[in-house]
């Protein structure tokens, strides 16, 4: 009798393998979709809009180069890059900062443009070959300072944490500008970039 | 009699999967989300390449608009609809449909020649 008992209970569970092998079936179906369904797809997603913020990083800093070689026929450049800043901070979530370097070979003069669009208060220092002025700049700002040298110069800008180098010769026509651009557009984006001219 | 309760038992297992399946692939794949990305890439590229390629400066600085809409439409996908605004700041969105998913790129037009503008191209993109 036991044994009939025993027998009828196995059979009776080779049945409910049926349901539970459905169970694990479906688990795996619903993780499999879950991992690969939507993941292709985001990847590609973040891909394009990896390269979209490229493509504005980079048109955002080749205007600064542009609007910096307007200082050839113009002497509004500063107020150029200002009015140029104010619109990319008003357009998307950015922080800028750049330094304008321009040198006269008549009158040895060198015209130090900083402009702080990084987002708070900034000390910055110019220190030229050894003359330093420090100043704490508000957002949205920008100064000049003009140095009297003759033959070259060693430029050392100090922006919060980070700091730029520039190598000048007064002894002709110049300029010089230093951008460092950080785009957030989902991606946060970073660029430094250093162009340089002489005329 | 258990031959039926078999059958009937893998009957309920295979409709169990059966469900579970249309349920889970019922929905389609978040397309909107992927065109979003591809829309503003395509338009990006279009701007990028129409500065490279053509005068589309000197069209901003005369605020050609026309010859920069008819170079911009042969740049773009078939089937992808555009407006395109020249504008500094706030860009006037008059022609841009509501209730569609339409996506914005801006490309900077700060300079022509020795002439500082300050302008931006505003581009909407939708389907």
């Amino acid at each position: 009798m036991e044994i009939m008992a025993k027998r009828k209970k196995e059979k009776k569970q080779k049945g409910q393998m049926f349901i539970i092998a459905a169970i694990f079936m479906i688990v795996a179906i619903v993780m499999i979709k879950n991992s690969i369904g939507t993941s292709a797809i985001q990847e590609e997603s973040r891909f394009q809009a990896s390269n979209t913020a490229d493509r504005t990083i980079e048109n955002v800093r080749s205007e600064y180069s542009r609007i910096a070689a307007l200082a050839q026929f113009s002497s509004q450049t500063g107020g150029y890059l200002q009015d140029f800043s104010s619109e990319i901070r008003h357009d998307m979530d950015s922080r800028i900062f750049y330094v304008l370097v321009l040198t006269n070979g008549t009158t040895q003069n060198c015209n130090v443009t900083t402009g702080n669009y990084l987002g708070e208060g900034m000390n910055v220092s110019v220190n030229a070959s050894g003359t330093v002025a420090s100043a704490v700049m508000k957002d949205m700002s920008s100064s000049s300072t003009v140095y009297h040298t003759t033959g070259s110069m060693l430029l050392l800008v100090k922006y919060g944490g980070d700091a730029e180098t520039f190598n000048l010769s007064t002894t002709g026509n110049s300029e010089m500008i230093f951008t460092d651009i950080t785009i957030n557009s989902g991606l946060v984006k970073r660029e430094l970039d250093k162009s340089q001219w002489a005329w | 009699m258990k031959g039926v309760v078999y059958t009937l038992e893998v009957l309920f297992a295979a409709a169990l999967i059966l469900i579970t399946l249309t349920f889970v692939f019922q929905f389609s794949p978040p397309t909107v989300q992927y065109d979003i990305p591809l829309m503003k890439e395509q338009g990006a590229q279009a701007l990028a390449f129409m500065d490279s390629n053509y005068d589309m400066r000197k069209w901003v600085a005369d605020g050609d608009i026309l010859q920069l809409r008819s170079t911009l439409d042969s740049l773009l996908p078939d089937g992808l609809n555009s407006e395109l605004v020249i504008c500094r700041n706030e860009c006037n969105a008059g022609l841009v449909p509501v209730g569609k998913s339409v996506v914005a790129v801006d490309y900077y037009v700060s300079s022509y020649n020795d002439e500082y503008l300050g302008y931006k191209l505003r581009l909407w993109m939708w389907r």
